[in-house]
């Protein structure tokens, strides 16, 4: 761990991190309308984003007001990186120009109008709004998106699918490459790192990645997709990997997939996922939309986690949990402001909100 | 009102018909009447069939509906409309048919064709959206049925009303128009033989007392 290539971030992380809005706060805007909750934010660090709203509010405005204070934030913490932080911070910046990537694809599958189709891009890396207006105008179908992308390690990944299926008629395929592609992009940068920075980054990223595979294996088996198919969605893996995840796929059902994976962590001696797991396991009877809630919010508690741990400074731990907080910050407000658009009972937005256990 | 009588000559003969149509008349509104109350009968319970359908179909779609704007709310609204846009639609047809109804009438069928070992595919990408999604999608996708049920309901309650207010209007023909009518022109017939026969009671009289008065003269 070299304190000097911190040195410059940190002071912006924890101040990053004390413009959270506290979650007394966020909870107290359940069952607001969209101009308190607009009045809120404008006293938030999202004040300047939410300025720039002129038309009248409404949830998308708010929603993409949200996402580029994100994306800004996300940023400027890269701005003041150096070297393999920077490198694990671009690499997971690309998660959101994937989602340009699909939107673009998307857009043209459904033969969306241009100024459309834009208001679902938030610029971020190489792909900026002039790019992405250049490739929607001149993309007549999904071949011509990836032509467009050919410069970019996107369009190659893209192309080799396309060979592979020849026709697409389902924009699935090509998601699914990019994805993966994505996450062991940041996985590779994982690895990259050193000392604690490595054991702190595959504990954050890790357990996002084995989150999502473990939501892959339990939604498909619940909706009997065929063994071989679910293999083919599967992300990169980080303590749960292929093998222990075959294993799972190949469970009777979901209950049995689950303590499974329950042994595989008691094996690995993780009392973190096995908390989890067991989590998952006392549960397994409800809805699977319980348990994709409780392995979203196994990120949270792993930021958490690792802030309480580690010494917040001169730690790749807190700049990732900083950031998977503030995602999460954003996610419960757009959750909110949903609420508030649709006149949802509180009782259902509070349970769709990702909070603290302890909260 | 009174109705109009038909064009017939007054004799017997053609009250003797006259009467006969009536009587004929007077069963086809009986029968006529039966076959209504058969079919608002039917009316009656297919009205609680579909009412029963559709409560519970509102009730299913709104659940698919609140989970729908649990998507909405988890992922955002951009995200919903872009995955929605795109997705490949389900595929599915109606066959339409007719099967005998009550009275023997033809009602309209309604069967939904669906595309086969279509839900062995996932559709949308895991990453970017929750289970409520999908929920919401089998949802909706189970209440097809329902909504093509309710459809042929809907048909068939359309085609009793239909038919009922044909036979409404041909009770009404027969006991509004045609049973006076008949009724008119009997009491026109009788009382054209009743005035006949007094005529000929009269000239019998007339030539009774003539012939009376011939003897009396030839005596």
């Amino acid at each position: 761990m070299k304190p000097l290539k911190y040195k410059e971030i940190m002071p912006r992380v924890a101040i990053e991190k004390l413009k959270l809005i506290e979650i007394d706060d966020l909870v107290g805007l359940i069952n607001k309308d969209l101009e308190s909750i607009r009045c809120f934010l404008r006293e938030s660090p999202y004040r300047n984003e939410i300025l720039k709203i002129k038309d009248e509010i409404d949830s998308v405005s708010l929603e993409e007001a949200l996402l580029e204070n994100y994306v800004k934030t996300f940023k400027k913490l890269i701005k003041f990186s150096v070297g393999d932080i920077r490198s694990l911070l671009l690499a997971v910046l690309k998660k959101f120009e994937v989602s340009n990537v699909k939107a673009m694809l998307r857009a043209v599958k459904a033969k969306m109008d241009v100024d459309e189709a834009m208001k679902h891009i938030i610029p971020v890396g190489a792909l900026d709004k002039n790019r992405c207006r250049a490739i929607l105008t001149g993309s007549e179908g999904i071949e011509d998106v990836i032509n467009s992308l050919l410069d970019l390690e996107y369009g190659l990944i893209l192309k080799d699918v396309l060979n592979e299926h020849n026709i697409i008629e389902e924009l699935l395929p090509l998601e699914v490459a990019l994805d993966n592609a994505v996450y062991q992009g940041i996985w590779k940068s994982v690895e990259k790192l050193k000392g604690l920075d490595k054991i702190v980054a595959k504990g954050v990223l890790g357990i996002e990645m084995d989150a999502i595979n473990v939501k892959i294996v339990l939604r498909y088996k619940a909706m009997r997709v065929s063994q071989d198919q679910i293999k083919d969605y599967l992300m990169p893996t980080a303590l749960i990997d292929e093998e222990a995840l075959e294993e799972a796929i190949e469970a009777n059902n979901v209950k049995s997939a689950i303590e499974f994976l329950l042994r595989v962590a008691e094996n690995a001696e993780n009392p973190f996922y096995q908390n989890i797991f067991t989590q998952l396991l006392k549960e397994c009877d409800a809805p699977l939309s319980r348990l994709e809630a409780i392995l979203d919010k196994a990120s949270l508690k792993m930021s958490l986690y690792m802030l309480k741990k580690y010494t917040h400074y001169y730690n790749i731990g807190f700049i990732l949990a900083f950031l998977n907080l503030k995602w999460f910050e954003v996610k419960n407000l757009r959750c909110i402001i949903k609420g508030a658009e649709r006149k949802s009972p509180p009782s259902q937005v509070r349970k769709l909100l990702t909070l603290p256990d302890e909260w | 009102m009174s109705a109009e009588r038909l064009e017939v000559h007054p004799t017997r003969l053609e009250l003797l018909r006259l009467r006969r149509r009536k009587a004929l008349a007077e069963g086809i509104a009986d029968i006529l009447q039966k076959d209504l109350e058969t079919l608002i009968v039917a009316l009656i319970e297919h009205r609680q069939r579909a009412h029963a359908l559709r409560t519970q179909l509102y009730e299913n779609l709104n659940n698919a509906y609140s989970l729908f704007i649990e998507t909405e709310m988890i992922i955002g609204t951009m995200k919903v409309r872009e995955i929605s846009l795109s997705a490949s639609p389900i595929e599915f047809g109606i066959e339409v048919g007719t099967t005998a109804g009550v009275l023997g009438i033809q009602f309209p069928s309604f069967q939904l064709i669906e595309e086969e070992h279509r839900a062995l595919k996932p559709r949308f990408n895991l990453l970017e959206t929750p289970i409520q999604l999908e929920d919401a999608v089998s949802k909706i996708e189970d209440e097809l049925k329902s909504i093509v049920k309710l459809a042929e309901l809907t048909a068939v309650i359309r085609e009793i009303i239909e038919i009922i207010s044909l036979k409404r209007r041909q009770i009404n023909r027969i006991r509004f128009q045609i049973l006076p009518q008949l009724d008119a022109t009997i009491r026109y017939v009788e009382l054209i033989l009743e005035e006949i026969e007094r005529q000929d009671a009269v000239r019998v009289r007339v030539l009774q007392r003539k012939r009376k008065e011939r003897a009396a003269k030839s005596v």
